[in-house]
């Protein structure tokens, strides 16, 4: 089977779709993060890594929201051409 | 009174709007056991009732859980004749959620609704735009273009508050939406009739490319956190002395007017003297809560909060550690409260247990006055830069160092489930309003003065007595609390301290600040007549030895001096036993290391 993308691995500036929300992520957190804009089928773009692996930066609906490793490893997405 | 309630996702501008609709005519009340500040507040006879930004009916975090059970308590009891939902235009999607949330339940509960779309200036700065009249016809609800900051549209805004008062039935909600499809709903509303996110985001994006950069992100915040401290410290000094000047009339004043005699030399010794002495710190706590709130309303603290999110977590703690620690140098029990919005539990248990650390308000008093007495008054970098401002940041920073090793320790040692994650979002950099950050800064400075007042009042009119006793003023030796102190002496000669600092420091265990009321009293007595504002020059004068002023330092840096700390820290962390281990243990660590920082000094000097 083909390893999944994930949302971790999205280069900087660039745009993709969300597949899904990884099991690994609690119920109630999910709900949370669907409310800050990350929904299924919906694009989210990659606007800045921070150093030593901290938590990125990703502009989702019409807001900015900074995700560490542990959640971004667990959302998949599929990429655009430029991803 | 009608009331009516004001509910929206933080950073949309509701404070502003509470108190540009209120003016003067508001207060805080702290729920008893809660301490969710909601604030109330009245115009044109009708009730306002202003409740912590959430981002969700669904609560995540201890303090959204607090504030929403708040809330719906407040329409379940019919309290409330009408809700008005704060939009922010900027952050239309975003403030939907929690907006059709909102209609839903107020569907439910058969209340009114009206949604003040805030923040409209920005919209129109960007020259961007809302189709403000088809979304309030798609979502069967008033909708009011407001800008709380430029004062726009809040005659209109009151008036439909008035109207829907008047006649609630026309305010019922019309159409909801339910679970998933309020997060669909609001995406689709906002593409349809938003303002382009692009052009919104564009300004926010640019300056996250500064604050969050690799390299000048790091620099930035160095330089934001050394201006803090040095405006507490430097900059704080002209208010401080103004204070000590006015302190000094007054006792001038007082005992030209006074016959001699004990009541005179109780006004003198133990009312200026003593209490005087720690009303001299309130310009400090007014000047550090402002910068707080400042990088607070400005944006600034969320960016911080990433910065420190890596390093943080090294120690077993979160980025939204940041916020609780920072707010914990003006005082540990409301930045304990802070924590709630900690997302995980064993993260924000530790990050309580270890807040006592940080370098507290009450700690300030008895920094400064050990830093004047030990450090001289000179700059560097042409003036800019103190000696004693560098004596305080690293102060600070042993407090921090100290705070973060034990942090490490306790992550090692508490077990814990799955933890949650961290997560935050970004909100737009604003320019702060200068009225509301003045008012929560004086009423901050308010607290301090009146909660630790009458305990240094007290513990001042104790500590005079039986220093004063029986002999009179000047005869400090021969007074009934100088047998007190020999007979306490052997605990506190390690140090190298005498038995003055021994009852000042036991004296302090109530509240740390009690240290310097205390001094200046004993000072006051044995030297009759002399100046106030001249306890450091006392002290000098007594010959402190530098060895015992540094470990007294390290020794208030660590202890954990003040009751209400304790009583809060058994409430928030849901167990007895907590408090009690951490004060013997931060106490046990506290005397340990001034007793290592007194033999290392007196080894090197």
């Amino acid at each position: 089977m083909k390893r999944p993308n994930i949302l971790w691995e999205l280069k900087e500036k660039s745009q993709a779709i969300i597949e899904d929300l990884g099991e690994k992520i609690p119920a109630k957190f999910q709900l949370r993060l669907g409310e800050l804009g990350l929904l299924k089928s919906q694009p989210i773009t990659c606007l800045k890594k921070t150093p030593f692996n901290g938590p990125i930066l990703y502009q989702v609906g019409d807001g900015v929201i900074s995700l560490a490793r542990e959640v971004a490893e667990n959302i998949y997405i599929t990429r655009k051409k430029n991803g | 009174m009608d009331n009516v309630l004001l509910i929206g996702k933080p950073n949309s501008g509701k404070s502003l709007l509470f108190n540009q609709l209120t003016g003067l005519k508001q207060k805080v009340a702290n729920f008893p056991g809660v301490t969710v500040e909601i604030k109330s507040g009245s115009f044109d006879n009708i009730g306002l009732i202003d409740f912590p930004g959430i981002y969700s009916l669904t609560p995540l975090t201890k303090d959204e859980e607090i504030a929403l059970e708040k809330f719906r308590e407040a329409i379940e009891k019919n309290d409330v004749s009408g809700v008005v939902c704060i939009l922010d235009a900027t952050r239309l999607e975003r403030s939907l959620v929690i907006g059709l949330q909102t209609l839903n339940y107020a569907k439910e509960n058969n209340v009114p609704v009206i949604f003040a779309l805030n923040m409209m200036d920005e919209i129109q700065a960007n020259k961007s735009s809302i189709d403000v009249n088809s979304l309030s016809r798609e979502l069967e609800v008033e909708v009011v273009p407001i800008s709380a900051k430029k004062k726009v549209g809040l005659d209109i805004l009151k008036s439909e508050i008035k109207n829907m008062l008047k006649s609630p039935n026309d305010y019922l909600p019309g159409n909801v939406w339910k679970g998933n499809d309020v997060l669909v709903k609001s995406r689709e509303l906002n593409q349809t009739y938003g303002p382009k996110t692009d052009v919104i985001l564009k300004k926010q994006n640019f300056l996250d490319k500064i604050f969050l950069n690799n390299f000048w992100g790091g620099i930035m915040f160095a330089l934001i956190m050394i201006f803090l401290f040095q405006a507490i410290f430097t900059w704080a000094t002209p208010l401080m002395d103004l204070v000590e000047l006015t302190l000094a009339w007054m006792g001038q004043v007082t005992s030209s007017v006074l016959p001699d005699g004990v009541f005179k030399d109780f006004i003198n010794e133990a009312i200026f003297g003593g209490v005087g002495s720690f009303l001299v710190f309130v310009p400090q706590i007014f000047i550090l809560t402002f910068i707080i709130g400042i990088l607070e309303d400005s944006g600034y603290m969320a960016r911080a909060s990433i910065i420190c999110h890596k390093p943080l977590s090294f120690f077993g703690l979160s980025g939204r550690s940041f916020i609780p620690y920072l707010t914990g140098h003006a005082c540990a029990i409301p930045a304990i409260f802070a924590a709630r919005t900690i997302e995980s539990p064993k993260k924000r248990l530790i990050t309580i247990l270890t807040i006592p650390l940080m370098a507290c308000s009450a700690r300030l008093p008895v920094y400064a006055l050990l830093i004047a007495v030990l450090i001289p008054n000179k700059t560097f970098f042409g003036g800019v830069f103190g000696y004693r401002g560098l004596a305080f940041f690293l102060l600070y920073f042993f407090g921090l160092a100290v705070a973060l090793i034990v942090s490490g320790l306790l992550s090692k040692t508490i077990k814990s489930e799955a933890d949650t994650p961290y997560i935050v979002e970004l909100p737009p950099y604003r320019m702060p309003t200068l009225i509301p950050l003045v008012r929560k800064s004086i009423s901050a400075a308010w607290a301090f003065f009146s909660k630790a007042g009458p305990i240094i009042f007290m513990v001042t009119l104790v500590v005079w007595v039986l220093g004063y006793f029986p002999n009179g003023s000047g005869n400090l030796e021969n007074s009934w609390l100088s047998h007190i102190g020999q007979f306490l002496e052997p605990i506190f000669k390690p140090l190298g301290l005498d038995w003055k600092y021994g009852v000042a420091i036991l004296a302090s265990f109530l509240a740390r600040e009690v240290f310097v009321g205390t001094l200046g009293t004993f000072y006051g007595i044995e030297g009759a007549d002399e100046n106030i504002g001249g306890l450091s020059e006392s002290i000098q004068a007594d010959g402190l030895l530098p060895a015992s002023g540094f470990a007294l330092l390290v020794f208030y840096a660590i202890a954990l001096q003040c009751v209400s700390t304790l009583a809060v820290l058994k409430r928030e962390s849901g167990n007895k036993m907590f408090p009690i281990w951490v004060f013997v243990g931060y106490t046990t660590l506290a005397y340990v290391l001034a007793f290592l920082t007194y033999n290392i000094v007196l080894f090197f000097s």
